[in-house]
């Protein structure tokens, strides 16, 4: 384990709320890369945690479902993170300068899996088919991987004219 | 491309959301849900930018992009790589997206915060399937086989009014579209240009002679930018019925509203598809069809729509001129005005818009109108019940707008008009521009102006 390389941010980006709602049951995640040339890449994330100091962000993706992702995050280039919950529409983008990239720790399978489930029931909720929504969540438990950044920045991003501020602690 | 853009339309019918993916020129990527994917050609896409953020900023520094799509139903995902080329603030493009936006607003309860700003144009370098299982859904009706059978069947008429209906009917039989209608322009001579109904199905009365000006709601945007039109969901802002009603009680009109034939149409449709007929070139009539069922109309049916509508064109342009030139002339003066029994209705034509009222029923205006007033005149003065349309034509009190109008579809109009509110008047054709104006009571002409 090699989590205290993971930078601690200078300043808290998330409060209590935000944490609270980045670990909801409900939140459809992404993330976006780029490489050296600035051409972004972007992946469907599985599962997002925040640690308990608020700075640390963890997310889960399926390495074979990643495409450019994972290379231009270990190629050391930022990572944003959007989290959106499809019921309200609450949407919330997080920033990183930099990842690591981990294996699961115990434990880390089961979460993932219980957070696909409660958000495919969530959106299912919406008159969503289930057999679509496994496909479009569908993950290989051994290609699952860690990415693991300090939060640098994080902004509102819920549709409408205020999305794009900042997020006020 | 790995996977071609066209064979993936059902990801931008907006049933999943999409992701864009840009990057500011210092190098930090954005991330952010976009309203709509609107597919424009085998190379193109266009995104909707609705406020300035930052993916507004990131691709006018950096062009580079990568959208992540997902198709409604199997779930089967997919990787765009985009340049952004330049943003459309008008024009075809941007009502199509502008129309389609009001419908997803109003399903997102987002009506009044999704306003489209411009169309980001993008081109698509690359597509790449996300690999992973999709759901299995049963594949739809083939559209190319449906489009061949309405095809065949328009290639077979020799009359306009039996090649509308036909067109209405195939495409139920077909397509399983159960409302639709057929709207042709009037160019105009001292009014605006208007588009009148002059074939319908599915709807409770058939509304035939119903106007309706270009701009206004999904039809007569349509016609205004010659582009298809299509919402998925019910929009207020494009429900043009009670809207056209509004608008006119709004101007203190509420005098014409005697003169104005309810457009035929659902009360609220989830569901419309409006295609222009251009030919030549030139507007010549809208084709629309709606349902009240949500996502009704896919890419699939807006290209059987467009194919269809451009034939539609086609066809009535040959009818229309088959029967300028087979017409036969007819004898200028008939048996004198038979006795009939009972009172004379009363025929008046308001000069000032060419509106036409039998015994203070109103039953057409525009050219129509003109025409019928030429009938009733020319019955009542030299008894004449032939007419031919290339005297129509020539007729200057008709003042036809030019000669690539449409007398025949006037002609249409009006017989359906006649057979609809008037059980004493009546239009039969008797051969290739020619036709019998039938009375079975007698009529007065007041002309007012």
């Amino acid at each position: 384990m090699t989590q205290t390389t993971t930078p601690k941010p200078a300043k808290t980006v998330l409060d209590v709320e935000h944490v609270a709602f980045l670990s909801g049951d409900a939140i459809s995640s992404a993330v976006a890369a780029r490489d050296a040339s600035n051409q972004p890449s972007v992946a469907k994330a599985l599962a997002v945690r925040v640690r308990g100091d608020r700075g640390v962000v963890e997310v889960f993706v399926d390495a074979e479902r990643s495409g450019e992702l994972l290379r231009d995050l270990r190629a050391g280039n930022p990572i944003a993170l959007v989290c959106s919950e499809p019921m309200s529409h609450r949407t919330i983008q997080v920033k990183g300068q930099r990842t690591d990239i981990e294996p699961l720790a115990p434990g880390d399978e089961q979460f993932v899996g219980a957070k696909v489930d409660a958000l495919v029931a969530h959106i299912a909720q919406l008159g969503y088919a289930e057999d679509g929504l496994r496909a479009y969540f569908a993950f290989t438990p051994s290609a699952l991987t860690r990415i693991i950044f300090a939060a640098s920045a994080a902004f509102l991003q819920t549709p409408g004219p205020g999305a794009g501020a900042p997020l006020k602690t | 491309m790995k996977v071609a853009l066209d064979s993936i339309r059902a990801c931008f019918e907006g049933g999943v959301p999409s992701l864009l993916a840009s990057c500011a020129r210092d190098g930090v990527p954005n991330l952010t849900y976009v309203s709509q994917v609107h597919y424009v050609d085998r190379e193109h896409v266009a995104l909707s930018f609705q406020f300035f953020n930052k993916t507004y900023e990131n691709v006018r520094a950096n062009p580079q992009a990568m959208a992540y799509v997902a198709e409604v139903g199997t779930g089967a995902s997919y990787r765009l790589w985009l340049r952004y080329l330049r943003t459309e603030e008008s024009g075809p493009l941007f009502e199509s997206m502008k129309a389609k936006l009001a419908g997803i607003a109003s399903h997102t309860g987002m009506s009044g915060v999704f306003v489209l700003r411009g169309s980001d144009l993008y081109r698509v370098l690359d597509v790449e399937r996300v690999p992973g299982p999709a759901a299995t859904r049963p594949a739809p009706r083939n559209p190319m086989s449906a489009v061949r059978c309405i095809s065949e069947r328009l290639a077979a008429h020799s009359d306009l009014g039996t090649l509308l209906d036909d067109t209405l009917t195939a495409l139920d039989e077909q397509l399983g579209i159960k409302f639709a209608k057929v709207l042709l322009l009037e160019a105009g001579r001292s009014r605006a240009p208007r588009l009148y109904t002059v074939a319908t199905r599915g709807y409770t009365t058939s509304g035939v002679g119903s106007e309706i000006g270009l701009g206004e709601g999904v039809i007569g945007t349509a016609a205004a930018f010659r582009t298809p039109i299509r919402l998925s969901h019910f929009s207020a802002e494009y429900a043009y019925g009670r809207a056209v009603r509004e608008q006119v009680l709004a101007r203190g009109l509420a005098d014409q509203l005697e003169t104005e034939i309810p457009l035929p149409g659902l009360p609220a449709p989830a569901s419309q598809l409006a295609v222009p007929i251009v030919l030549g070139g030139q507007l010549a009539g809208v084709l629309c069809a709606e349902s009240p069922e949500d996502m009704r109309f896919s890419y699939d049916d807006e290209d059987a729509l467009v194919a269809v509508a451009t034939q539609l064109g086609m066809a009535i342009a040959v009818l229309q001129q088959a029967a300028e030139e087979q017409s036969e002339e007819a004898p200028l003066a008939g048996e004198p005005a038979r006795k009939q029994p009972g009172a004379a209705a009363i025929v008046r034509l308001y000069r000032a818009n060419d509106s036409v009222f039998i015994d203070d029923d109103y039953l057409i205006k525009g050219v129509a109108g003109s025409i019928f007033a030429k009938l009733v005149r020319d019955y009542t003065t030299a008894g004449r019940t032939e007419f031919s349309n290339r005297e129509l034509r020539l007729d200057p009190a008709i003042r036809l707008p030019d000669i690539g109008d449409n007398l025949e579809a006037r002609l249409i109009l009006l017989q359906r008009r006649l057979a609809e509110r008037c059980d004493f008047l009546r239009i039969a054709k008797t051969g290739r521009g020619r036709f019998h104006f039938d009375v079975k009571r007698p009529v007065k002409l007041v002309e007012v102006s």
